[in-house]
């Protein structure tokens, strides 16, 4: 199972936001592939973006059908890949690179997550934790990349 | 005067019974009407709604037609263990444990090969914002309704998902997916699955693999996920071995320490009661094609649902839990269910005994 280190190293884009709008881009062409537009405003960016940025992402529509849905004023966490060469990313790991923000913004941090933190020695400041605020978090995270 | 006597003795006695059976009753009907509320059973992914829909297909689910799937399979390798033929025959090993269901009117044919091996250079961005992919594994591409791609590097997961989706390290999550493209006015037309060849590289790995596969061809026959004994992984109630024995392979999600998954589970790749039960709900062997699925039995899903509420009669019962469940309580239900049920009503009565191993 990949630790916070390792997602951390495989995201483009770490950051909160609230999610301000989904499109559908149908295919033009019979060989294109029709992808889901999901639009951030990201309210603590951590990683690629900066806060109060507005972010654009692509989905495989494949994803969408599959259950990895957003719904509009939705608060999230995201570690997302860095964009494909089609341009399309998802959370890194899947579930596990998605966290439930509510609405004081702390982080909901559930059990199996912390079991996960609490594998590695460096992510110290989030052990033991149930919910953490978006600015601890993205401490936690700097300091990641920065060892 | 003795037989006064006796008399004013059995009035209570019946009163107290036709208060019992009143009270059973009407128990009966709030758990008929309660169940389906709390709807933690599988069911189907997708139902028919009002637009686009046939009209006559509104409120049933969207299952492929006839229960009789072809799929294709990529050309190339999923891995150097899992060469082009064995990873035909893992495939269809998977599709397997749904196929095998006995009272489920599916089949499963690898009726041929994709035109091509799908890697990352067939795959492209076409620097307009969009991008191509072969033409049979787009949703258009009905006369191949069901394809499956052997991703040997992880080069096109990576390419759906995002850059380095396709790792191993990332295997919990990204080995198998995919599922339903593509749906007709009536019917399933069209599903993708890709396969990631790097969760396939070792035989340790082919476990997961499997349980991962026939996770995603449950959600290709057209099932959602089952909330059914959720406390397995909640731990509120802690589980018990019965609840570990019916716990769904089509639940949502694992825990992150089920690695690998057999530390979790015993027999984690094989569908579970409510898993066929939900099956066959889907797709039923019936009268009319039980001759194109031989060795398939009559299904008798009506029976599921009373089963359940059986499941409830046999505690409340302690004596003989079948003659609880199919003398006066089981006929009233269902007759509120089948008012003209009585052919139903006798083979739910033969069936009590027969069916429930089958469905457990």
């Amino acid at each position: 199972m990949p630790s916070l280190r390792q997602m951390t190293r495989d995201s483009g884009y770490i950051f909160a936001g609230k999610v301000t709008g989904i499109e559908r881009v149908a295919d033009s062409l019979t060989a294109d592939v029709s992808t889901v537009r999901i639009t951030f405003q990201v309210e603590q960016g951590i990683r690629g973006v900066r806060t109060g940025q507005t972010l654009v992402i692509r989905e495989w529509v494949g994803l969408w059908e599959q259950g990895e849905r957003y719904r509009l004023g939705e608060r999230v966490l995201l570690f997302l890949y860095r964009p494909s060469q089609l341009g399309l990313t998802s959370p890194v790991a899947g579930p596990l690179g998605r966290f439930t923000v509510d609405r004081n913004g702390k982080i909901d941090l559930q059990p199996d997550r912390i079991a996960s933190l609490a594998s590695d020695p460096a992510e110290v400041q989030l052990r033991g934790k149930t919910r953490v605020t978006r600015r601890d978090f993205a401490r936690a995270i700097r300091r990641l990349v920065e060892e | 005067m003795a037989a006064v006597v006796t008399r004013i003795r059995e009035q209570p006695t019946r009163l107290r019974r036709l208060l019992w059976l009143l009270l059973y009753t009407l128990l009966a009907i709030f758990l008929m009407l309660l169940l389906p509320q709390m709807g933690s059973a599988g069911g189907p992914r997708y139902i028919a709604g009002v637009n686009y829909f046939d009209a006559g297909t509104k409120g049933t689910p969207l299952t492929w037609a006839q229960g009789s799937i072809s799929y294709y399979t990529d050309q190339g390798d999923l891995s150097p263990l899992l060469v082009h033929a064995a990873a035909d025959l893992f495939v269809a090993d998977a599709f397997s444990d749904w196929t095998s269901i006995p009272a489920a009117a599916v089949a499963t044919t690898l009726a041929g090969q994709l035109g091509e091996d799908v890697n990352g250079t067939n795959v492209i961005a076409n620097g307009n914002g969009t991008f191509t992919m072969p033409s049979d594994i787009l949703p258009t591409a009905v006369n191949k309704p069901v394809a499956i791609v052997y991703d040997s590097d992880g080069a096109v997961t990576s390419a759906l998902l995002g850059s380095g989706a396709g790792n191993t390290l990332y295997c919990f999550t990204n080995s198998v997916f995919g599922g339903a493209d593509s749906l007709s006015t009536n019917a399933r037309l069209y599903a993708l699955v890709i396969v990631n060849g790097n969760c396939a590289q070792t035989s340790s790995q082919l476990p997961d693999l499997k349980y991962r596969m026939v996770r995603t061809f449950g959600r290709v026959l057209g099932l959602d996920w089952s909330q059914v004994n959720l406390n397995v992984i909640t731990r509120n109630p802690v589980p018990t071995a019965a609840d570990y024995a019916g716990f769904t392979i089509m639940h949502a999600t694992d825990s992150i320490s089920c690695v690998p998954i057999s530390i979790c589970y015993t027999n984690p790749d094989q569908p579970k009661m409510d898993d066929r039960a939900s099956l066959s709900r889907l797709y039923p062997v019936t009268l009319q094609n039980q001759s194109n699925f031989p060795g398939k039995q009559l299904s008798k899903t009506q029976f599921v649902f009373i089963a359940r509420c059986t499941s409830w009669m046999q505690m409340a019962s302690r004596h003989n839990p079948c003659r609880a469940s199919t003398s006066w309580l089981a006929g009233s239900i269902l007759r509120l269910v089948w008012p003209r049920g009585r052919m139903r009503q006798r083979l739910f009565l033969d069936s009590c005994f027969a069916d429930m191993p089958e469905i457990r």
